[in-house]
C-alpha cells in the first residue's frame, strides 16, 4: 500500500506555481524599531548610523572616487555626439559570383567573353583541356551567361566539340553581335577536311580585327601558325602567317603561339607573343610572308602568356611571363617582378592605372606602377584558386597550380577606380565546374582571363578560371603542342590548345570600358611527372609539327584525338 | 556649560565627511547627492524624499546586480564604481558593502 501510495505521489506532481512580482520599493527595510512615518524615529536612526566609524570611512573613499569621476565628467564629455550629420557608408561587400555550371561533369572554362554592348552578358566556353581524355558524357555546351541570373544560364551553345576559345565580336553594326567560337580540339578536328589550312595544334587565342568589313579574325595556336580568317569564308584561312623567328616560312621552326595583340590604334601591326619567350611584332599588310615578321623581342624569359597593350601610352606594353614585364617598343624599359610564379593573364585597367596579373596559383595581383606618371597601380590581390581534385592530381608545380574550378580573384580595391583588391569574379559557371580530370592530369590553375571591366568604379576582375588541364600525360602534347614537358620544372604545357592568350580585343564595352580583356593563358605549368613522355619531342624549342607522341601512345592519330 | 562642552566633542571625523559632501555638492553639474545604506535607507540626501526614496530602492537594486554580474564573471573581481548615462544625466554609484554613494549630475558641455 505504501509503496503504492509512493508511487502515486510519484506520478502526480505537485504543482508548484510561480509568478514574477515586482516589488515597489517605498520605503527602505527600516528596522523593526523605527516607524518609517515618524520624522523623529528615522532622524534618530540617521543620525546613529552617521556616526559610526565605518561610515566614516567608507565616506570618505566613496567620496574621493566619486570627486574624481564628477571632476572627469566635467573635465571632457566623452559621451558627446562624434559624427553628426554624416551618413553611413554602406560599403558593399562584393562577392564573387559563382554561376554554376549545371553539367554533371565540370568542365573548366576555358574563355570568357563579355557581351560588347555592355550589357551583362557573359559567354563562357567550356571544354577540357585534356584533349586526349575521352569523357563520357562530356557536355560540349557552352554557355551564355546573364549576370544577374545566376542559376540558369541565359543560353546555352552546342556546338559540334568543345569550344575552347570564344570571343564577342565587337559590333561594326549598332544592333546584333555575334560570336565566334573556336573549337578546341576543334581547329584540327572541326576543319580536318581543311586540314591543309587549319591550325594543327588547338587555338589559343582567337580575336577580332578591327577592320571595315567587320569579319576578321585572326586565330593563334601553338602550331606557330597565325591565320587570319574572314568568317563569312570559313574554309580557307585568308592569310596566314607562320612565326619562325629565321623569316623563313619554315613550319618546323614555328614558335608556338601564346598571345596575340593587336595594336589598337594601328591595325595591321600586331604582336604575338609565343611560348617560347620572342616577341614578334608582325605587320599583317606585308605582302610576302617573310616580311611580316618585322622584328623580334626576345626579352621575357618564359612563355610569353598575356600581352596587353596600353591602350594609352601606345608603345608599351605589358607582359606576362613568369614576370611581369613592362616595355616599351623599342627598349624595355622596366622589368617588374610581380610575383614569384607565373603570370598567365595581365590586364591594364582602362585609364592605365592598374595592373591585374593572375598567374597560376590563381592569384591575382595588381599593381600600380608608381612614379611613373603612368599611374599603374599595383595592389595585391588574391585569387583564390582552387584546386581541383586535389593536390594528388597531377604535378602542382610548387604550388602554382591555380585550382582548377575556382579561381577567384578577388576585386582589387584600387585606389582609384576602385579595384577591389585581388577579387575577381569568375564567371561563366566555371565556378565549380572543373573537369574531373583523370589522374595525372596536372591541372593547373591558372587563371584564365580575366576580364576587367573598366572603368572608375568597380572594376570587378574576372577571371575565366580554369586552367585548362593539361594533361600532359595524355599526349595532349600530341598535337603538336610543343609542350616542353619533359623533365622537370615547368613544362609549360600548351596544354591543348587551349590556351587562351590574352585576349587582346581592345573591346570597350558601351561605355563602361570594360576594357580588355585578358585571357589568362592558360597554360599551366605543369610538372611532368616522371613519366612524362608526351612530348612529341617538342622541346621548349619548338618543335612544333613533330608528331611524335608519347609513350602513352594514346594518340597516334592526330586527327582523331581531336575529336 | 554642559552643552557647550557636548558641541566641542562633535566628533571630527563627522565634520570631515560633511565637508567632502560640500565638496562634491559645489562641484558643477551635480544635482543631488543621496546615501543609502546596505538595507536600502537613506542617510544623506539632498534631494526631496520622494526622489529621493526613488533612487533609493531602485539603485540598490542595479548595483546588486551589477556587483553579481562582475562576480560571476571573475569571483576575483569586485564592482568599484557604476555610472548610468542617460540622456538627461548621469547617475553615479559608488557602491561599498554597507553603504552607497549616489551623485547625481548633469554634465553640461
Amino acid at each position: 500500500m505504501f509503496e503504492g501510495l509512493l508511487l502515486h505521489h510519484e506520478i502526480i506532481r505537485q504543482r508548484f506555481e510561480s509568478e514574477t512580482r515586482v516589488i515597489n520599493h517605498v520605503e527602505g527595510g527600516w528596522p523593526k524599531d523605527v516607524n518609517p512615518q515618524e520624522m523623529e524615529q528615522t532622524v534618530r536612526f540617521r543620525k546613529k548610523v552617521e556616526k559610526d566609524k565605518h561610515y566614516f570611512s567608507t565616506m570618505m573613499q566613496l567620496g574621493s572616487n566619486m570627486e574624481h569621476s564628477i571632476k572627469q565628467n566635467n573635465a571632457i564629455n566623452i559621451y558627446q555626439e562624434y559624427f553628426e550629420g554624416e551618413e553611413e557608408e554602406v560599403v558593399e561587400e562584393s562577392k564573387p559570383s559563382m554561376f554554376l555550371n549545371p553539367n554533371k561533369i565540370k568542365h573548366t572554362a576555358t574563355s570568357l567573353s563579355w557581351h560588347p554592348d555592355g550589357s551583362r552578358k557573359l559567354a563562357v566556353a567550356y571544354s577540357s583541356l585534356e584533349f586526349l581524355k575521352v569523357f563520357k558524357d562530356i557536355s560540349y555546351n557552352s554557355d551564355i551567361w546573364n549576370i544577374e541570373n545566376r542559376n540558369k544560364p541565359e543560353m546555352t551553345l552546342k556546338p559540334v566539340s568543345p569550344l575552347v576559345c570564344l570571343e564577342y565580336k565587337p559590333p561594326k553594326t549598332l544592333t546584333s553581335w555575334s560570336e565566334i567560337a573556336t573549337m578546341a580540339r576543334s581547329v584540327a578536328a572541326y576543319w580536318d577536311t581543311r586540314k591543309e589550312h587549319s591550325h594543327r595544334d588547338p587555338v589559343y587565342k582567337v580575336i577580332w580585327l578591327q577592320s571595315k568589313t567587320g569579319t576578321d579574325t585572326f586565330s593563334a595556336s601553338k602550331d606557330g601558325q597565325v591565320l587570319g580568317w574572314d568568317i563569312r569564308k570559313m574554309s580557307e584561312p585568308t592569310e596566314r602567317l607562320v612565326l619562325d623567328p629565321n623569316k623563313k616560312c619554315n613550319p618546323d621552326n614555328a614558335l608556338g603561339v601564346i598571345s596575340l595583340e593587336f595594336e589598337t590604334t594601328m591595325t595591321t601591326t600586331f604582336m604575338v607573343g609565343t611560348e617560347q619567350g620572342l616577341l614578334v611584332s608582325c605587320n599583317q599588310k606585308a605582302k610576302s610572308p617573310p616580311e611580316k615578321i618585322v622584328c623580334t623581342y626576345s626579352g621575357p624569359t618564359g612563355p610569353v602568356y598575356a600581352l596587353q597593350k596600353n591602350p594609352f601610352f601606345l608603345k608599351n606594353l605589358t607582359v606576362a611571363d613568369w614576370k611581369a614585364h613592362i616595355w616599351s617598343e623599342d627598349i624595355m624599359w622596366t622589368n617588374l617582378q610581380v610575383c614569384d610564379e607565373a603570370l598567365y593573364s595581365q590586364k591594364v585597367q582602362d585609364n592605365g592605372c592598374f595592373l591585374a596579373c593572375g598567374h597560376q596559383g590563381g592569384r591575382g595581383r595588381g599593381e600600380r606602377r608608381g612614379g611613373r606618371g603612368r599611374g599603374e597601380r599595383r595592389g595585391r590581390g588574391r585569387g583564390r584558386g582552387e584546386r581541383r581534385g586535389g593536390r594528388g592530381r597531377g604535378e602542382r608545380r610548387g604550388g602554382r597550380r591555380g585550382g582548377r574550378g575556382e579561381a577567384e580573384e578577388e576585386e582589387r580595391r584600387g585606389g582609384r577606380g576602385e579595384r577591389r583588391g585581388g577579387r575577381g569574379e569568375r564567371r561563366g559557371g566555371r565556378g565549380r565546374a572543373s573537369a574531373e580530370e583523370g589522374e595525372g592530369e596536372r591541372r593547373g590553375g591558372p587563371r584564365r582571363a580575366r576580364e576587367r571591366r573598366g572603368g572608375r568604379g568597380r572594376a570587378p576582375r574576372r577571371a575565366s578560371a580554369e586552367e585548362g588541364e593539361e594533361s600532359a600525360e595524355q599526349g595532349a602534347e600530341g598535337r603538336g603542342r610543343g609542350s616542353a614537358e619533359e623533365g622537370e620544372g615547368e613544362e609549360r604545357r600548351g596544354g591543348r590548345g587551349e590556351r587562351r592568350g590574352g585576349r587582346g580585343r581592345g573591346e570597350r564595352r558601351g561605355g563602361r570600358g570594360r576594357g580588355e580583356r585578358r585571357g589568362a593563358s592558360n597554360a599551366h605549368l605543369k610538372k611532368r611527372s616522371g613519366r612524362n613522355k608526351v612530348l612529341k619531342g617538342l622541346s621548349e624549342q619548338n618543335k612544333r609539327f613533330q608528331n611524335s607522341f608519347d609513350i602513352n601512345t594514346f594518340f597516334t592519330n592526330p586527327v582523331s584525338f581531336s575529336h | 556649560i554642559a552643552t557647550f562642552l557636548g558641541r566641542k566633542l562633535q566628533p571630527r571625523p563627522q565634520n570631515e565627511v560633511e565637508e567632502t559632501l560640500k565638496r562634491i555638492q559645489g562641484q558643477k553639474g551635480v544635482q543631488g547627492i543621496i546615501i543609502v545604506n546596505a538595507e536600502g535607507i537613506p542617510i544623506k540626501t539632498t534631494l526631496d524624499n520622494s526622489s529621493t526614496v526613488q533612487y533609493a530602492g531602485l539603485i540598490h537594486q542595479l548595483v546588486m546586480k551589477a556587483r553579481s554580474t562582475v562576480r560571476d564573471i571573475d569571483p576575483q573581481n569586485d564592482l568599484t564604481f557604476l555610472r548610468v548615462r542617460s540622456k538627461k544625466n548621469e547617475i553615479m554609484i559608488a557602491p561599498d558593502k554597507d553603504y552607497f554613494l549616489i551623485v547625481i549630475q548633469n554634465p553640461s558641455d
